[in-house]
């Protein structure tokens, strides 16, 4: 039994069947073949094979509405495989092209940390002062105004996934996200403080402070259809990207509010 | 069968189209859980679950025609089925799965309720009653509807092997459907 013939060979069968009461019709192969295509009528088979035609015919029938009852649930499996999410419970992860562009974006996202981390301890030593990351986060596409607690990292509810997708779309298994080790730290949405402090002083893009966020505000939701909040909007500040769907990834040049070395707070968020 | 426009089907399925996928996945399931029920039977749907997570994940490095796609949906089908089967064997030396074991008639005699109902269930129960390689030669051919090369590529086997098993099945399924139904359910 080879490896491409598991099931058993085929086996003598005669000694397992009742005693015939005619003998076997005999088949030629026209006719055989016919039948199993499905082009041979009942009233037209030979003698002894109409109901074999039957047979067949109703094996190869119409769907039955049980056999069709799945499509929902095959949707939403085409749905997170296309998306190339972690892997749900009891089933294997999307591999081929789906795991590829995971991986890339994982390794991305890690590049991306890499950079922000130096950038965040360039600002600090260039601006003297403690400002935040989420502008140079934000430009970066690490983080989008929609992120916000419930919605990922230990404990929270549901994945954390950025609406903007560029270097962070994606997670590899048991890899955190920047938000969600930031989640992790403060508890909640993805925000940054200078200084280890919960209540630091930020710098906007122009440099000039930022009234702290309020332990009562609320930090930005993610999700698909929920709008950013307020709390890190000024105005006449530059606001951070909108919240999309699938947005595609962005470059460097395309990316707004890059803010200024000045505006970065130590520590990385 | 989905035909002509086939091909613009799976390119926008492969592209991330849902009603695409949707279109391919009515156009094969009910095919495919008739041939993983009668090769596992119980575990027709989380075989076919497994066959199109597979499937989805190598759509868009598919290339041929439609009748090539059935014939890779329904190969992926078997190894999972195979994989299963597999695992499911304790001894290594048992050669017959436990589901292909002897079929006596029991008093719901598949082949009596396939000529009286012609239900698709118990057509395919009916035809499942063959010895393995019979039954999933003629579940290839007429459920899946693929030619005899295509199912001997497949199993693994040569296209005559394929002709005579699958007219060898037909043979006895005339025997079994043409006896008498006292005769049919006696054993």
């Amino acid at each position: 039994m080879d490896a491409d013939n598991v099931f058993p060979a085929d086996m003598p069968d005669d000694h397992l069947q009742p005693p015939v009461s005619k003998p076997m019709v005999p088949l030629d192969d026209d006719t055989a073949e016919r039948l199993l295509a499905g082009h041979l009528h009942p009233e037209d088979a030979p003698p002894g094979y109409a109901e074999v035609a039957r047979v067949l015919q109703a094996a190869a029938g119409p769907p039955a509405r049980e056999e069709l009852a799945g499509e929902k649930a095959a949707l939403a499996g085409f749905r997170a495989a296309r998306r190339g999410p972690t892997v749900t419970a009891g089933r294997r992860a999307p591999t081929g092209a789906g795991g590829r562009r995971r991986r890339a974006r994982v390794r991305a996202s890690l590049v991306a940390l890499a950079l922000a981390g130096t950038l965040v301890v360039v600002g600090v030593w260039l601006g003297g002062g403690v400002g935040t990351a989420d502008e140079v986060l934000t430009a970066l596409g690490l983080r989008s105004p929609s992120w916000g607690p419930g919605t990922g990292g230990p404990g929270g509810a549901g994945s954390l996934r950025p609406v903007t997708t560029p270097v962070t779309g994606g997670q590899a298994p048991g890899l955190p996200s920047a938000g969600e080790r930031a989640a992790a730290r403060h508890g909640r949405g993805v925000t940054s403080r200078g200084g280890g402090s919960a209540h630091g002083h930020r710098l906007g893009a122009h440099g000039k402070p930022i009234k702290p966020e309020s332990p009562k505000a609320k930090p930005p939701k993610a999700g698909k259809d929920k709008p950013p909040t307020a709390s890190n909007d000024k105005p006449g500040k530059t606001r951070p990207p909108k919240a999309q769907k699938a947005k595609p990834p962005k470059t460097e040049a395309g990316r707004p509010n890059q803010g200024s070395a000045g505006t970065l707070s130590s520590g990385r968020k | 069968m989905i035909g002509p426009s086939f091909e613009a089907v799976l390119a926008a399925a492969a592209g991330g189209d849902e009603l695409a996928f949707g279109i391919l996945w009515r156009d094969l399931q009910p095919g495919l859980l008739r041939y993983l029920n009668a090769l596992a039977p119980g575990a027709g749907e989380d075989l076919a679950s497994e066959t199109w997570l597979r499937v989805v994940g190598r759509l868009d490095r598919f290339a041929g025609d439609e009748r090539a796609f059935r014939a890779w949906v329904f190969t992926v089908a078997r190894h999972r089925a195979v994989d299963r089967w597999r695992r499911s064997t304790r001894r290594s030396d048992e050669l017959v799965p436990t589901g292909a074991l002897v079929h006596l008639p029991a008093p719901d005699d598949p082949a009596s309720s396939a000529v009286d109902a012609i239900s698709s269930r118990a057509a395919v129960a009916l035809i499942a009653t063959r010895p393995h390689e019979q039954a999933e030669v003629v579940l290839l051919r007429v459920v899946a509807g693929l030619e005899v090369a295509e199912v001997a590529a497949i199993t693994g086997k040569r296209p005559g092997h394929v002709r005579v098993l699958a007219h060898r099945a037909l043979r006895r399924l005339a025997t079994r459907v043409g006896q008498p139904a006292h005769v049919r359910g006696a054993v």
